[in-house]
């Protein structure tokens, strides 16, 4: 026997809460009802794609289109029909899977692939006090550790990667990279078929600091306003302002008639903008009618680049199928007017679209439309195959990594319920690398680096007891909606926040009532009387018990595109960083390797605790052995 | 079987064994039912695509596999491969559906009990994918080895996962030795897990390696490079053009600048700082006196330590250049050797002047499109040409060899030829040589410390050959009855100790490995009784999955040769025995 009986016991009467479904989770169901986990509850919120099904084996192409959670239930009761399987198809970030939902599990897995869904569930288990065991996977690297409230750190003492975002005014009026005009095609694609979001315009931007004297740093861009149309020189667009849905609408769809205003009239009017160009590279209008008639003049395109460009763990060889050639202009061209019909179609018929990578038309678009924008800048065009990549945030995935995490999360589970707390571990895989230099060939490698969890940081504005931070902003210029979304919600993490003033008014800023949708959110701070020092009080009305007190410090020296800074938060230079979601947490991994040694033997009373610190591994510094953050560089180098 | 038919072998073989193989239905049926279309691939291997590429998938697409023992891990094995669609499997094993299968293997059913584990796990691996076929067998491994030994040359790879006798290990390992198929050994008992990888010559051809220094030939710099370089005039150009030029060419401006000024290039580290801060200088200034902030000058000063003075010959491929299988090229050579010798012939001789061919890959670089494009083109082109003077040597040795001139496609040359720098052969030791007489063992077991994972990891190692040995003599697995544990567990320490003494282990490693300590590890593996645990079998599946794929794509370097794996603590540890 492998498990000594009480061990066995627990695990047959433990209820556990399954957050996610997919890569690691159908691993994880099925190691669970094989460990002899009887009592399971999961929940996932996406449907069955055909990307899918190269990894998540209890789904078959007949099961596309289908509930995650309910295929993956069902799969698990053919297994072990004597299982108690409950699953819920929706999101987890929901009033009705409150503190007491939470509270009557015995230990709660994450397997999901989105940090604010971690994020979540790890604030409710922190509120019901249960235990959690956190992992991911990305290509062949996968981490796995167990969080227990207030003895070990949680998903959030780790600052996260950040994420990469872009300065508005890049991405409106001077893009330099294919990725700026990939995200100018998301937003563009959101803004003529999808739900707008005034954030995410894509007409020239009047009030680009670079339009101000050199040196001086205006703040007007970060407010986020409409532009205002003015005149441009073609005399096209009017006076008012009109949103680029608008003038789609009121001309049919016309995709010629957009081609036109997009990489025509939009580009003049930027050419017009001339202290833009003092020291760029001026970009060039694209003249549809020529392109379409000559399908091989090319105005300013790029050579194709090779798709082969890195070495990293990327780079294949030139690709033999279609996604990997790069499109001519005229192919653009033709791709642009033959998608912009289709989505149109869609519109008409669903209703505002989601943009879907995987769906072959919005990822056509995006793919003509950062192209076409990219040869109007003189930027290296991509294939479809790479901006796909680049514009789904795509990450590799295989069976075998994913076969090794949901391993690692059965130790760490098993472990939890046999109350072994310093038996769980913060555990990485990796596989076995090129490592072995010819001067030392006995040398041993580890694919797992293994350390005790982390103490929680003080702190830490999801586990600590009474959390008060400082902010340090543009109080006159931030919005309500930018504090809510990038503060409140991205740096707090609050699901459905309350903000209110930390005084005798208590005045309500942000309502969760609102649902966002609240009046004044396109107005500053300082609208509501908010000044230097001012204090806020942060809920979320999701959890109970759960505030945050935000000393709001005013700073007009900022950098130009950060919109916040916590005051404890240490800036790095690697700030723009792409992000490696699920591997977030591997930077934060130590060097020096603490173990607990675990005498052979499953029954705890034998347990000797050694401490050791594995030098091997920590004075290596070029990546052997578990040094484990070398490969999350590499990685993050490929996105 | 003759040796010619290993080629052509997924077809013979099924005629060949079927006197105890049936065809499973479900995987003939849906082969005929037709391929699915290339785009539907792609789309359902995407995330894979994205890893290995498309040459990887066509590898995997094309290997035959043959695993011995459908148990929990040889099932989750094979689950880890069928997904991304391995070309071919066939399992043999003669065991039928018990009970014990259902709680730990995934690929079984209640309804398959009394029928054969062989059978139930090819139809259930199947059901998984329709683009992969597969087939079982349900002859002893035993017979097999005994009788058929040239069944198991269909294959690309065999893995024997959970055979408990070492003796048919070593047969099976005979087989495949010579004819050179890497075969993957592996176990999970209980809380422990371990991978044994036997090939005799493996080649990499994508070793990415963790710290790979991209040679740019900025100290010796072609030709052609210079040639672009000179085109370039940082004194006659405008503000905007000066900020674009591409790092690349800064830095060549800049060495010739200081070879002038110093007469050699910087090797040392204190020698490229000062060099760093002299391309530093070059930033264009403000009227002021105040240099620019020129993204291309901070992308050169952070690449100096990197790609100046690096350009050389790695170690690796110079070890390569020294095999006698370089030197001693036969017409039965494999092409690996062949093109390795090309590349050589072409490094010290007058074409490549101490280089390696150019890979024809460049970094990502702070440029203007136009810049960047022609930089890559002047690199594609040098790519071209030293791939072309490789090929011609690579067709002279063919015919020299007396073998066909396009034995070796210009393709196939260009593929080896960019990836020069990560060209590896791996060479494990043979079964023979761990598991037979006078082993290799005990080199192994050497420089731990007591509270070292390796340590344990090595004990584990030592008790799963104590377990075998066990086996062999009772003919049944220790502790499986719960009455005779206790004796199992005294038994076993003897038999580890016995293990340690004929193999001969080091002093340091017997006196940690004490009576006490023995007996401890004894007693625990007598507990495990035989039982596979599920989640040790999932570890080891996605391992052997992610090393299997290695060998079959060429891509990274497999593990040389055995890791084991302790659940307990979560803990590695790899070896060469
Ligand atoms: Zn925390």
């Amino acid at each position: 026997m492998a498990f000594d009986p009480q061990t066995a016991h627990s695990i047959a009467t433990a209820k556990v809460f399954m957050v996610g479904a997919g890569g690691i989770g159908c691993e994880l169901l099925k190691n669970l009802l094989l460990t002899g986990f009887r009592d399971i509850q999961l929940i996932d919120l996406d449907t069955i794609e055909v990307s899918n099904l190269n990894r998540q084996f209890l789904f078959r192409s007949e099961h596309v289109g289908k509930p995650k959670a309910e295929i993956a239930a069902q799969s698990g009761l053919e297994l072990c029909p004597e299982a108690k399987i409950t699953f819920y198809h929706e999101s987890v970030i929901q009033a009705k899977f409150n503190v007491k939902f939470f509270s009557q599990f015995d230990l709660v897995l994450n397997a999901l692939d989105n940090a604010a869904a971690r994020s979540h569930v790890n604030r409710m288990c922190l509120a019901a006090d249960r235990p959690l065991i956190e992992s991911g996977s990305s290509g062949y690297l996968g981490n796995c550790k167990a969080i227990f409230k207030g003895k070990t750190e949680c998903f959030d003492c780790q600052p996260p990667a950040p994420q990469k975002t872009f300065p508005g005014c890049t991405i409106r009026n001077t893009p330099s990279e294919p990725i700026h005009c990939i995200v100018w095609a998301k937003h563009l694609f959101n803004q003529l078929f999808g739900e707008a979001d005034p954030d995410q315009d894509v007409s020239p931007n009047t009030a680009d600091p670079s339009l101000l004297v050199d040196g001086q740093n205006g703040t007007g861009h970060h407010n986020g306003a409409p532009h205002q149309n003015g005149s441009s020189p073609t005399g096209i667009a009017s006076t008012v302002a009109i949103s680029t849905r608008e003038q789609a609408v009121s001309c049919g769809y016309n995709a010629i008639t957009l081609f036109e205003k997009l990489f025509r009239d939009d580009i003049a009017y930027l050419l017009s903008m001339e202290k833009l160009w003092e020291k760029r590279r001026k970009p060039v209008v694209l003249d549809v009618q020529a392109i379409l008639r000559e399908p091989q003049a090319i105005l300013q395109e790029p050579q194709p680049l090779d798709s082969d460009r890195s070495n990293g763990d990327g780079g294949s060889t030139a690709g033999d199928h279609e996604d990997k050639r790069v499109w001519g202009i005229g192919e653009n061209a033709r791709v642009f007017i033959r998608s912009v019909r289709g989505l149109k179609a869609s519109l008409e018929k669903l209703g505002n679209l989601v943009w879907d990578k995987d769906d072959e038309v919005a990822m056509d678009f995006v793919t003509a439309v950062a192209n076409l924008r990219s040869s109007c800048f003189g930027i290296a065009t991509l294939s479809r195959y790479d901006i796909k990549q680049m514009a789904g945030n795509i990450i590799a995935a295989v069976a075998s990594t994913n076969a090794i995490v949901a391993g690692f999360i059965i130790c760490n589970a098993v472990q939890v319920l046999r109350g072994n707390q310093s038996g769980c571990y913060n555990i990485i895989t990796r596989m076995f690398r090129d490592a072995v230099p010819a001067t030392a060939p006995k040398r041993r490698i580890r694919t797992t680096g293994v350390s005790r969890l982390d103490v929680p940081r003080p702190g830490c504005v999801s586990c600590s007891e009474r959390v008060e931070i400082g902010i340090k902003l543009r109080i006159a210029s931030i919005t309500v909606k930018e504090f809510e979304e990038k503060v409140v919600k991205g740096y707090l993490k609050m699901s459905a926040p309350d903000v209110e003033l930390d005084d005798a008014s208590g005045k309500i800023i942000i309502s969760s009532d609102d649902a966002g949708e609240g009046k004044n959110r396109d107005k500053p701070l300082a609208f509501f009387g908010i000044q230097d020092g001012t204090r806020l009080k942060c809920e979320d009305s999701l959890l109970d018990d759960y505030e945050v007190t935000v000393t709001l410090h005013n700073d007009d020296h900022l950098a130009e595109d950060t919109l916040f800074l916590p005051l404890d938060a240490h800036v790095e230079g690697e700030l723009a960083q792409p992000t490696v979601e699920p591997f977030e947490q591997a930077k934060g991994i130590k060097r020096k390797l603490e173990e607990e040694i675990l005498t052979p033997g499953m029954s705890g009373n034998k347990r000797v605790a050694l401490l050791a610190s594995n030098s091997d591994a920590a004075s290596e510094p070029n990546g052997n052995g578990n040094g484990l953050s070398e490969d999350v560089i590499d990685m993050s180098h490929r996105f | 079987m003759k040796r010619g038919d290993v080629d052509h072998p997924s077809a013979t073989a099924a005629e060949e064994a079927s006197s105890a193989k049936r065809q499973c239905t479900s995987g003939l049926s849906l082969a005929v039912v037709m391929e699915q279309s290339a785009d539907h691939k792609t789309k359902k291997y995407d995330r894979q695509l994205r890893l290995w590429g498309d040459h990887g998938q066509a590898a995997l697409e094309k290997a035959r596999v043959c695993l011995i023992g459908a148990t929990a891990t040889g099932t989750e094995i094979l689950k880890n491969l069928v997904l991304p669609g391995l070309g071919s499997f066939c399992i043999v094993d003669s065991e039928t559906v018990k009970m014990g299968d259902l709680g730990s293997n995934f690929f079984v059913t209640a309804q398959d009990i009394g029928g054969f584990r062989a059978e139930a796990a090819t139809r259930l691996l199947l059901e998984m994918n329709s683009d992969v076929k597969g087939q079982y067998m349900t002859d002893t491994l035993e017979s097999l080895v005994a009788n058929r030994p040239s069944f198991f040359q269909h294959f690309t790879i065999v893995i024997a996962a959970d055979v408990p006798s070492e003796k048919l290990l070593l047969d099976l390992g005979r087989i495949l030795w010579p004819v050179g198929i890497p075969l993957v050994a592996c176990r999970a008992y209980g809380l422990v897990g371990w991978i044994r990888i036997v090939c005799r010559e493996h080649f990499v051809t994508e070793s990415k390696p963790d710290n790979f220094i991209q040679d740019l030939r900025l100290d010796t710099p072609f030709p052609e490079l210079v040639a672009l370089k000179d085109s370039v005039d940082f004194g006659a150009m405008t503000k905007k053009a000066h900020s674009h030029v591409p790092f690349v060419i800064i830095l060549l401006a800049f060495l010739e600048k200081w070879k002038t000024l110093r007469g050699s290039l910087p090797t040392t580290y204190q020698d490229k700082v000062k060099f760093r801060e002299f391309v530093d200088e070059g930033r264009l200034k403000n009227d002021d006196g105040i240099p620019l902030a020129e993204e291309n000058f901070e992308e050169a000063c952070k690449a100096v330590v990197k790609t100046v003075g690096v350009s050389k010959v790695p170690d690796e491929i110079e070890r390569l250049f020294r095999d006698p299988a370089c030197d001693n090229l036969t017409i039965f050579s494999p092409k690996f050797w062949i093109v390795i010798r090309a590349i050589r012939d072409f490094t010290v001789g007058a074409e490549g002047a101490g280089h390696l061919p150019v890979s024809g890959a460049l970094p990502d670089m702070f440029s203007d499109t136009e810049s960047f494009v022609h930089l890559q083109n002047v690199y594609k082109a040098k790519a071209d040409s030293d791939a072309a003077a490789v090929y011609a040597k690579v067709c002279q040795l063919n015919r020299d060899l007396g073998l066909s001139e396009d034995f070796i496609s210009l393709s196939e040359v260009k593929y080896y030829s960019r990836n020069a720098a990560f060209l590896r052969c791996v060479r494990t030791t043979s079964l023979e040589e761990e598991l037979g007489e006078g082993s290799s063992v005990a080199a192994g077991l050497t420089g731990f410390s007591v509270d070292d994972p390796d340590f344990r990891n090595s004990l584990w190692y030592v008790m799963l050959r104590a377990v075998s040995h066990f086996h062999n003599q009772t003919g049944v697995l220790p502790g499986l009855e719960h009455k005779t544990y206790e004796e199992d567990a005294v038994q076993l320490k003897v038999f580890a100790q016995k293990f340690m003494k004929a193999v001969g282990v080091v002093d340091g490693f017997r006196e940690l490995a004490g009576d006490e300590v023995v007996a401890r590890y004894a007693r625990e593996v007598a507990r495990f009784g035989g039982e596979q645990v599920h989640s040790v079998a999932a570890f080891v599946g996605g391992t052997v999955g992610q090393e299997v794929i290695k060998l079959i794509t060429g891509q990274y370097v497999p593990l040389n040769n055995t890791l084991v794996y302790d659940a307990t603590a979560c803990t590695t540890s790899t070896f060469q025995f």
